[in-house]
């Protein structure tokens, strides 16, 4: 008897669930998309130790994002960017400038003109996807190992987070 | 009222019910996407200097100069570079201008010719460098800006020099510091 009840009260539970689930979905409806893709990745090449590396967000070495959406449509671009890079047991430090972000919506995306320029990959930016439902996102930075950085190959992880303006609980 | 559960259709509908809420959770997040990058560099080998052999003058007498060439695999002055082959260096010699006995005493003067030095990117030896094998006959305090670590990872430099005893030069043994600092350039 107990255990029915248990199972009473628990389909309950879900009921509610799924009715205040479903009026939430339908009070606030959204229709805009967005797809974000890895075109290239941050990559620095071989690195002398106590000589930083620059990468330039206008090198063909920069990370380039490519979002994918509604012609039209403002998204949200934030970052998640490392401050190191890592080999086994040793780490490298990493600088994004506040200007190292670039953006362009146009038709023809261009790396060394942007439609938008010098953006900082460390706030969220509102930026419109194009007419052709696109918009390439590049990244730069810098590398900063030591005097006697052990050697090896270092990777670290940027991650990019594309959201609707419209979607619910946007930033 | 008496209502009865059947366990078994109970499970299933709760089961149904939570799929389309795990199905309504994920259509309220749909429109959101977000992409892994990666940054990749690979760090060359680091410099390391040593001393490999020190700059040995022979029994000198007062007032009488001597030198010793930069070409004597035992007296003269050697070190041993190593790092990432085929890459720029800066090489720095810093030289001192006096010996000096250990209780500072006296001082006896140490001087370096504008050709004192040699810089081997082959990994020969002081007395079967060539021209060839680096920079011959540098000035130690302007060494070569071209330097490279050699392509086996290695670089040596070379170097004579000259003390001037005084006639009065107080007898002992006698040293100094030289130092050779060495840096990447980025070439």
């Amino acid at each position: 008897m107990i255990i029915r009840r248990s199972l009473a009260k628990f389909s309950l539970l879900l009921l509610v669930i799924f009715l205040a689930s479903s009026k939430l979905t339908y009070s606030q409806p959204f229709t805009d998309t967005a797809v974000v893709s890895l075109v290239n990745n941050l990559v620095f090449g071989n690195v002398l130790p106590g000589i930083p590396v620059t990468i330039s967000k206008r090198s063909t070495f920069a990370a380039e994002f490519l979002i994918q959406g509604t012609a039209g449509s403002d998204v949200f671009i934030s970052f998640t960017l490392p401050k190191y890079m890592t080999t086994t047991g040793n780490y490298m430090r990493t600088i994004f400038k506040t200007t190292d972000c670039a953006m362009d919506s146009s038709a023809t995306p261009d790396q060394a003109a942007p439609t938008l320029d010098d953006v900082s990959p460390w706030r969220t930016t509102t930026y419109t996807i194009g007419s052709n439902s696109e918009l390439t996102v590049w990244l730069g930075g810098t590398v900063v190992p030591d005097l006697v950085q052990q050697a090896g190959g270092y990777t670290a992880d940027i991650v990019i987070f594309v959201e609707p303006v419209d979607a619910p609980g946007g930033p | 009222m008496n209502i009865r559960f059947n366990p078994a259709k109970v499970g299933r509908v709760s089961s149904l019910l939570t799929v389309i809420l795990v199905l309504l959770v994920a259509t309220s997040a749909f429109g959101q996407d977000a992409a892994n990058g990666t940054a990749t560099a690979t760090v060359q080998t680091a410099l390391a200097v040593t001393a490999t052999n020190q700059l040995i003058f022979p029994t000198v007498f007062q007032g009488v100069a001597t030198t010793m060439g930069k070409t004597n695999n035992d007296s003269t002055a050697e070190f041993t570079i190593t790092g990432q082959g085929s890459a720029g260096i800066n090489l720095i010699l810093s030289l001192p201008e006096y010996l000096a006995l250990a209780d500072g005493s006296d001082r006896m003067t140490i001087s370096f010719s504008a050709t004192d030095a040699n810089v081997d990117s082959t990994v020969t030896t002081p007395a079967t460098f060539a021209g060839s094998n680096g920079w011959i006959d540098q000035n130690p305090r302007n060494l070569p800006a071209a330097a490279v670590i050699g392509s086996a990872g290695q670089t040596n430099v070379y170097l004579g020099g000259k003390v001037t005893p005084s006639t009065y030069q107080t007898a002992g043994t006698y040293t100094g510091d030289i130092i050779l600092s060495v840096a990447y350039n980025g070439t």
